[in-house]
């Protein structure tokens, strides 16, 4: 997704906004231009945000509670797990813990846009970094280079993306309510099948080795289940399953380079 | 309906998503993740859905059809979708009709 969303913008630079008269505050510009900018997110979000309303409204949340977790945590994938660990009647701390881990890659964006913003005033940054999301960091560094006031450009993709990622949460989970008491359609079975394509999405260009970590991390759910360890179920799995995950990486290259 | 246990609990989600992001970007943390850790990031997402998802498959284990049960079963034609299209509203309109199906017929 992340690099279809590029490409889209790339072509986007293209055709984007050329102001032809220097206008009277460089940094509403920017800020408009990272709203124009960051369509491609929308038309990523509405649809996914939709998605995560409808089923964090079947697994229990209300319309206001689902809207509430996407305004206060703005995850995508953090918030499918959420809601999958809600269903299961998952304890708070692994709903954190969980949280954590899944986001601590978004420590790698800071780090990289940080030296691009030209920006001291903390206060501001530290507004910037709340909607620091995969598709808004992906956007950001692909564009941020042809940008005079880039802080206000990054606020303009995070205005963009943040609004619609919460009104299509809200708009799913009240439709997600009003289907709630439906059965029989298999309708349950959203969930799963959501599931099962988010992890295709992440697949990416190391197809065998996301799939080997999938089938790793689903048996190890599993075993501590029948274990009786099912606290620990997502945490050990996602643990054991990103370890598998850096050793088929690490044996990758070392076996091509041995190779070559 | 709001219920402020759960409330406190998202407060506490968008703690630990907020850090990451935030500490970076201030240059709070120099600190740089070792490499083995950065690349195992990149399957946490992968992991934590499979883990989520294959206690939920596997709840039919045994019964009707075929020993899958009627939630791993519908979840061979959702998988090949997801695998081939990568497209998320497909997938789930493939995995809910094979799973309206196997309920109906399947046993």
């Amino acid at each position: 997704m992340v690099n279809a969303l590029l490409m889209k913008v790339e072509t986007g630079t293209h055709t984007g906004l050329r102001p032809s008269a220097p206008a009277r505050s460089p940094s509403r510009e920017a800020f408009v231009r990272g709203l124009v900018q960051g369509l491609p997110i929308v038309a990523g979000y509405l649809p996914i945000g939709f998605a995560y309303g409808v089923i964090a409204a079947q697994s229990g949340l209300s319309p206001l509670e689902a809207l509430a977790m996407s305004l206060i945590v703005f995850a995508g994938s953090a918030q499918f797990a959420a809601v999958g660990l809600l269903a299961g009647a998952a304890s708070a701390g692994t709903l954190v813990a969980t949280t954590f881990l899944i986001n601590l890659r978004h420590a790698l964006f800071g780090a990289a846009l940080a030296p691009r913003l030209g920006e001291r005033r903390l206060g501001r940054l530290a507004l910037a970094a709340f909607g620091l999301t995969d598709e808004v960091f992906a956007v950001a560094q692909a564009t941020l280079g042809s940008v005079n006031a880039p802080l206000a450009y990054l606020y303009g993709l995070e205005v963009a993306a943040y609004t619609s990622w919460c009104a299509a949460s809200w708009l799913g989970a009240t439709l997600g309510e009003a289907l709630r008491g439906v059965e029989g359609w298999g309708l349950d079975y959203a969930l799963p099948a959501m599931f099962l394509a988010l992890i295709a999405l992440q697949l990416g260009e190391r197809r065998a080795r996301g799939l080997l970590v999938a089938g790793v991390a689903a048996a190890v759910s599993l075993w501590l289940g029948e274990a009786g360890w099912a606290r620990f179920q997502v945490l050990g799995a996602a643990l054991v399953g990103s370890a598998v995950g850096v050793l088929a990486e690490w044996y990758g290259t070392r076996s091509s380079s041995s190779s070559s | 309906m709001v219920r402020y246990e759960i409330l406190f609990v998202f407060f506490l989600m968008g703690l630990v998503t907020y850090l990451p992001r935030c500490l970076p970007l201030l240059g709070l943390s120099r600190a740089r993740l070792p490499r083995p850790v950065e690349t195992g990031l990149r399957y946490v997402g992968i992991a934590v859905m499979a883990a989520l998802v294959a206690p939920d498959l596997a709840a039919g284990w045994g019964q009707a059809p075929w020993g899958l049960g009627p939630r791993l079963a519908a979840a061979v034609p959702a998988a090949a979708v997801a695998l081939a299209s990568r497209n998320m509203a497909l997938t789930v309109v493939v995995g809910i009709a094979a799973y309206a199906f196997m309920l109906r017929f399947g046993g």
